[in-house]
């Protein structure tokens, strides 16, 4: 079932089109996350299922609901974690959370909110004197505290410390594990592999692809790459790239001294063969490693590598 | 119905925190008409309208004429006769100490015409002296009037105008002024932190909510309304107790004035922050519009 519908969304600001074409699904419980580069229209798209900015062309819907005619259901069946985390600085988190809890018909109770945001602790330091992450964390908390059914994330790890970006993925699987759906976006490729259930890539404006990261993986490339190095002087390594060369499974190798890199379908046969002919020649070999590909190498295939800023 | 209520009581408090646990706000609002006040009242408290001139009269040698002077001269409520002499050399000495501001040298027999005035040479300009001179013109022409059996064909009515049954000092103009004062600077620098609110991005995160934006004016309008009310009576206590400034209340009056006052400086101040898009282009706005 999908809470959330896009289709055929368009915005232009100016002479600027910041979002061409995008059309999407969301199902009820997933992790949507949309990634692209700076600029790409993330945050625009973003803004215009969130009922902030209008579209000039396309449709929103969740469910049965359009935010022409139900503007006010759909607020409270959303909960959002803006890019920047907003928030009265003189005010402590309890006070934020019983302030925007006043918003909403239903609530989640106040110390479960921050229980799973870990701010029980904090929960009656004034805003201004809490660190970056605990300002994400109660960004989150004000998302939760209408007991949304879709939770908008931003960006919610941008700017934190390696911690407390693992502690903010925890609180993500927290909301997934409560049925919650959560649209996500996020710079960092490896927080989109870990988190995501489907990954949606954007660029100039338009969906470029959209799958689950190891079937993006899968989709860029069937080939892994082996590095290998010798012990001693270059001619094992000069031999070793004769023989690997003869391989059909082998469609590229890189030689640096005694260093090799190659791209094998068949890391396993590749090595194989290698081992063979070494222990004949009675070369050792020094270090071995295959490189697993990452959502870092689908990012950078479709979006390309120059400079977006 | 009672979520709106709810809603309302939630901002109120929030507005109501963030305004008490705002220095600025504190500073502006509360202690700086109150500094302002203490000021002019204490340079303007002590300036009194009521003239008045301590002086001598001389009465060498007592006769028809210089009684009659005396006597005219005492009743003129804005001459205090401090000291009664019978030498001229007394009354210059007086006036070197500086104990009186002039002396009347009244004449020494019937036959005496001359009424002399002594000044210190320092005062010759002075405003009191050009007074006593004038007041001591007066009392001569009568008399000269009488002297010929003549009587006056032109004569100066005075009369007195008054707004109302109470004499009004400068204290009570000072501490209503600065009341009102304080009340339109609220309204019109009290918006600031709105714009701080637009340009730091939580005007568009409670949009994101479906929080009622028209209680969220309503509620920070109420919460500086009775900031306003703890102006007013801080001032009103100060001036009061302090500097003897009386209030004239017509509670009707004031509750109506008031009302009617902060709200509209309110709306200035949010018509102000609707369209400036930063915090300095408020201030100078403001500034501009207060004076």
């Amino acid at each position: 079932m999908h809470v959330l519908e896009v289709n055929h969304l368009k915005k232009s600001f100016g002479a600027v089109q910041a979002v061409k074409n995008v059309s999407f699904q969301v199902k009820q419980g997933e992790v949507f996350t949309i990634i692209g580069p700076n600029g790409a229209g993330k945050t625009t798209t973003l803004e215009m299922i969130e009922g902030l900015v209008p579209p000039d062309q396309g449709d929103i819907t969740f469910g049965e609901l359009n935010w022409k005619k139900n503007g006010e259901a759909i607020k409270k069946k959303i909960g959002v974690q803006p890019q920047l985390s907003a928030m009265f600085d003189l005010l402590t988190p309890s006070e934020h959370l019983q302030l925007f809890a006043s918003f909403y018909d239903k609530n989640r109770p106040e110390e479960e909110i921050l229980k799973t945001v870990n701010l029980t602790e904090h929960k009656d330091k004034q805003v201004r004197n809490l660190s970056g992450g605990q300002r994400q964390r109660l960004a989150i908390g004000l998302a939760m505290i209408g007991d949304p059914e879709i939770i908008f994330l931003d960006e919610p790890t941008t700017g934190l410390d390696p911690q407390a970006r693992r502690n903010l993925w925890d609180i993500i699987l927290r909301l997934k594990h409560l049925d919650k759906t959560i649209i996500l976006t996020t710079h960092y490729m490896d927080e989109a592999e870990q988190l995501s259930d489907r990954v949606c890539i954007i660029d100039q404006g338009e969906i470029v692809t959209t799958d689950q990261p190891d079937a993006l993986i899968k989709r860029l490339t069937v080939e892994r790459e082996v590095r290998l190095s010798f012990l001693g002087h270059e001619e094992a390594a000069i031999d070793s790239e004769k023989i690997l060369n003869k391989l059909s499974v082998v469609s590229h190798i890189d030689r640096d001294s005694t260093e090799l890199k190659i791209w094998t379908e068949d890391p396993e046969y590749t090595l194989l063969e290698l081992f063979n002919y070494t222990k004949q020649q009675n070369y050792q070999v020094d270090q071995i490693s295959i490189r697993e590909m990452s959502l870092e190498d689908v990012f950078i295939e479709f979006t390309g590598k120059e400079w977006r800023d | 119905m009672a979520r709106l209520m709810n809603q309302f009581k939630q901002m109120f408090l929030m507005h109501l925190k963030i305004t008490f646990r705002e220095k600025q706000a504190w500073f502006w609002g509360l202690f700086f008409p109150v500094i302002l006040m203490v000021i002019f009242m204490f340079i303007f408290a002590d300036s009194d309208d009521d003239f008045e001139a301590s002086v001598a009269v001389v009465e060498e040698n007592p006769n028809e004429v210089s009684t009659a002077i005396s006597d005219q001269i005492e009743v003129i409520p804005v001459l205090n006769v401090d000291h009664q002499l019978e030498s001229q050399s007394e009354a210059e000495q007086l006036i070197k100490d500086q104990d009186v501001t002039a002396a009347i040298v009244l004449p020494q027999s019937e036959e005496d015409s001359d009424v002399l005035l002594l000044v210190n040479a320092e005062d010759e300009q002075s405003t009191t002296t050009q007074v006593v001179s004038g007041v001591l013109s007066n009392i001569v022409q009568q008399m000269n009037l009488q002297v010929v059996g003549a009587s006056e064909t032109y004569a100066v009515d005075f009369q007195t105008v008054t707004t109302g049954e109470h004499e009004l000092s400068y204290q009570d103009f000072l501490l209503t002024g600065l009341i009102a004062l304080a009340v339109a600077q609220g309204g019109l620098f009290g918006m600031i932190d709105l714009v701080d609110m637009r340009r730091k991005g939580l005007i568009k995160r409670l949009r994101m909510t479906p929080v009622n934006m028209s209680l969220f004016g309503l509620s920070d309008m109420m919460m500086r309304l009775l900031f306003s009310v703890i102006q007013i009576f801080v001032l009103a206590l100060i001036g009061v107790f302090l500097f003897n400034a009386t209030l004239h209340i017509n509670i009707l009056g004031l509750v109506v004035l008031f009302i009617v006052g902060a709200l509209s400086f309110n709306a200035i101040g949010y018509f102000i922050s609707s369209f400036s898009k930063t915090t300095e282009a408020t201030w100078a706005l403001r500034t501009f519009l207060a004076f």
